[in-house]
This record gives C-alpha cells, structure tokens and sequence, in this order.
C-alpha cells in the first residue's frame, strides 16, 4: 500500500515543491533575496529527499516501510512549512516590507546592532514574532502607522543572537546570559533540595521544580530580550511593556507551569525596573512603576505569597548587571546617548506624548510615524 | 513577542535529528545510507537520553522534550553502544524506530505550538 501511496504522493508534493519557486517574485525583491535564496535551497533538497524516497530501491524494502513513512511526514512538513511560512510571505508583501527594512536598518545603525538584520514579514497574526529558523520577523500589518509597541522590534532583534554560534560578534552576549542561566539554576537548585528536606507543600515543590526547568529552558532568553530592548531604546521598552500587559495579558503574577514560554509579566517589569535604575533613568523608571501598579491594582492583582520562591529579586538584579555588561562588550550602544538617535528618540516622545498631551497624541502619532517611515 | 522564534530554532532541531535517525535506521541494512554525520547525530541523542553526555545543547533539548514520551531509559546505553559498532539487531532497530515515532510526534506538537502560539 505505501509504495503506491507514495509514488503519487511523493510525486505531487515534488510538484507542488517546485511550484513554489514559480510563485516567488520577478524581478526579486531585494529585501526578500536571503530569503527566497534559503527558500529555493530547502525546496532543492525536500525535492532531492523526496524523489530518492520514490524511487531509490532501499526505501522500497517493505522492512523499511515504517521508517519511509515517517521521512515522508517529514519532508511533506518542512514543504509546508516553506510554502506557508517563509514562501507566501515574500508572495503577499507589499511596499510596507520595503519601508519596515529601512526603518530595521536605522534601528540597528543607532544601537550597532552586531550581527545581519532578519528579513520582514508585515503578515502577522500573532503581535511580533521572529522564526529564527528562516531569520524572517513578523509585524502585524498597522503596526508601522502607530508607535507604541514598536519598541518591543528590539526585543526580537534580540533572539537570533541566542542561535549564533562560533561567533565573536556576540559571545560575551551569550556568556553573560550562561551565567545568568547558571545564577538562577544554583538558587533554584538550592531551594528544591531544602524543600525535599523539609515537610514544604507538594505543590510548592511541583512549582519550584517548574520554575527551574522555565527558567532554564526559555525564561532567562526572554529576560534577556526584554533587557536588549530596554538598553536599546530605554523607557520607551518599558511603557511597551505596560501597554501590552493593558491589553493583552492575563495574570501579572502567573505562576510557572508546563511549556511555559514567558515569565510572569510582572517579574519581566520588576527586571526592566532594574534595568531603567542601571541606565540612569531613575525619575521615568519612578514614573513607570506606579502606573504599572496602578494598573495591576485596577486588574486586581495581588503578589502571591511564594511568587518570590520562583522569581527571585536578587537573581533578576544580578541578571541585569550581567545583561547589561554584555551588552556593552558586544559594542551596542545603549540608551541613553547624547547624539539625537532619530528613531529611538521618537519611540520614546512618543510615550512623553501619550501621557502628556492625550487629546493631540493620535494626530500628532500619525505625522510622526508618517514621517519615521519615509 | 510569542514564543515562535525559541520554537523555529528548536524544530530545525528536531529535524536534523529526525532525518540522521531516518538514514541510520535504512543504513542498517544499506550502510551507504548514513553518513558519519548521521551516526554521530544520532549517538549524540541517544547518549543524551541515555544520561551519559548532556554536552550538545541542541541534543539536550530536543532529549528533554521527549521525557515522557519515551518512558523506561534502562535500554539506551545498549542502543548507544550497538550505534558505536555501526551494528544494529532487530531490538535496537525497534527501539530506534519507537525514537523516530516519538521524534515525528514532538514535530507535530511543535508545529501545533508554533501556529497557535
């Protein structure tokens, strides 16, 4: 039955593989070429993979049927990928790509960003998001006319250092993120084995061992994402960070559970606190948290009692210092510097505009971010 | 800021791992299937799993991901050994087998998380 299935299957998929280059633009577009390039080199090798599974006489051998079936499934989800994630985004571009690279380019000449910009998606239905896999970073379609969350665009160029390696452009980066990482994983450890000897609650133990495999696993790289973001374009990651909790979060305090991908949004405030006092910002970071409690007491959110077991505040703070040095021995040039870096400032007049002039701010957003994008 | 970009780099992973395996198991019956980079892939996992070398951060991860999946560990160091020797009997091949299943159901889960992230 499979080698039936699969000389059709395989043969449809090899069609529709190739079909996908017939889709790409012409004339390229310069701003999709590394992507279009790494897109026509996958679809090369799903087709190579695939005909060899049609065809070659040792995946015919009815013992290794299982295992062909398995390559097949395999194959036929790296096409879709390519067809749906990386292909019909340089399909369905349009001008704004093209404005949202330049504006990328300005972002990463003000901080010397160290390594190749991600390509740009304006296709997304999921807030910002970059596949590091395809270096393709995705913005919600409005988002470049308006200039409260852009800000949370540094916090994305952030992620694919963590998938460099062999790289002296960003090791002390990652350096200061393994220590951190080692930071978190000793107090934890630590508070696991007391816990294991002491008649603490079953749940709290469950929550400690949780905490320590989120921490390890993924949190620490969000910290640091949020903390590049911070250094990069000062407050105005912060009130990103605020307005995005106001609009979209759930509980500030979430404990850890399962899979979890982010810490609990008031931990990632209490770090970009940190980090705004570590930059000199102290007036605005004052200024910050009491909005940032006003909004939690309105949500009517309270400090669990064992949220600090699993948030520690001091290892948050080493965590920014160690961030912070990193940042700077990778040469980014963080916030604040006395030349007039236009896109950072304006992210940040933008947040002073908000609050301070609320009945002019939506005009005022509009002529900016018009302006910003030329 | 979702979790898609952690969840890319880690199916990228997955599927070296997944493809290396892929070839091993065909290469025990056609050796030039598998190339050394297969081999030592795949021994990479399975001495991940089983516990002797947690070195290979990408080996780790996608090792952790299968906890749960894969249930009784005793078994990995005798896989581990026969992918040293290039010489695998039907056990290992199904123990081997069950991996790549348990690989191909990790893919699918992630790709689920990485659309509704």
């Amino acid at each position: 039955m499979l080698d039936k299935y699969l000389q059709s299957a395989a043969s449809q998929l090899i069609e529709r593989a190739s079909g996908l280059k017939g889709k790409l633009p012409r004339p390229p577009r310069q701003e999709f070429e590394r992507l279009a390039t790494q897109c026509c080199d996958g679809i090369d090798r799903a087709i190579r993979e695939l005909a060899a599974l049609r065809d070659n006489p040792a995946w015919k051998k009815p013992e290794n049927a299982s295992v062909r079936l398995i390559e097949f499934r395999r194959i036929a989800s790296n096409v879709d990928r390519l067809e749906n994630e990386a292909v019909a985004p340089i399909v369905r571009s349009s001008k704004d790509e093209g404005a949202m690279v330049r504006l990328l380019y300005r972002m990463s000449n003000e901080i010397i960003y160290p390594i190749e910009l991600p390509t740009v998606s304006m296709l997304s239905q999921n807030y910002f998001f970059i596949r590091t896999d395809f270096k393709l970073m995705c913005i919600p379609l409005m988002e470049t006319q308006f200039l409260l969350h852009l800000p949370d665009v540094y916090h994305e160029l952030s992620h694919p250092l963590f998938r460099t390696e062999h790289d002296p452009r960003t090791k002390p980066w990652l350096d200061a993120f393994l220590l951190a990482k080692a930071l978190v994983y000793d107090h934890l450890s630590k508070q696991i084995a007391a816990a294991e000897s002491s008649r603490t609650p079953d749940a709290i133990r469950l929550f400690l061992h949780l905490a320590l495999e989120n921490w390890t696993c993924r949190w620490m790289e969000e910290i640091f994402c949020d903390l590049f973001g911070l250094f990069s374009v000062g407050p105005a990651f912060a009130w990103a960070h605020l307005h995005l909790h106001a609009e979209r979060g759930r509980t500030a305090f979430q404990l850890p559970h399962r899979r979890s991908s982010h810490p609990a949004d008031a931990a990632r405030m209490t770090a970009l606190l940190d980090g705004l006092l570590l930059i000199g910002e102290m007036q605005v970071a004052s200024e910050i948290e009491s909005r940032w409690r006003s909004l939690l007491a309105v949500a009517d959110q309270t400090e669990p009692a064992d949220f600090q077991r699993y948030y520690p505040d001091k290892i948050l703070k080493q965590s920014v210092e160690a961030a912070y040095g990193g940042f700077i021995k990778i040469g980014c040039r963080p916030w604040p510097q006395p030349t007039d870096d236009t896109v950072r400032k304006t992210l940040n007049d933008a947040w002073r505009n908000f609050w301070n002039s609320p009945d002019d701010f939506v005009a005022w957003e509009r002529a900016t971010a018009t302006a910003l994008l030329k | 800021m979702s979790a898609i970009g952690f969840d890319s780099c880690f199916y990228a992973r997955l599927d070296e791992f997944s493809r290396s395996l892929n070839h091993v198991l065909l290469a025990a019956d056609t050796p030039t299937f598998a190339s050394d980079d297969d081999w030592r892939q795949t021994l990479e996992l399975v001495q991940t799993l089983a516990a002797q070398n947690t070195a290979s951060l990408a080996a780790s991860s996608v090792a952790a991901s299968l906890t749960g999946r894969m249930g009784e560990k005793a078994f990995w160091p005798a896989v581990a050994n026969a992918l040293i020797a290039r010489k695998l009997d039907s056990t290992t091949k199904k123990e081997l087998s069950a991996l790549a299943w348990s690989l191909d159901d990790e893919r699918t889960a992630v790709l689920a998380r990485m659309r509704h992230a």
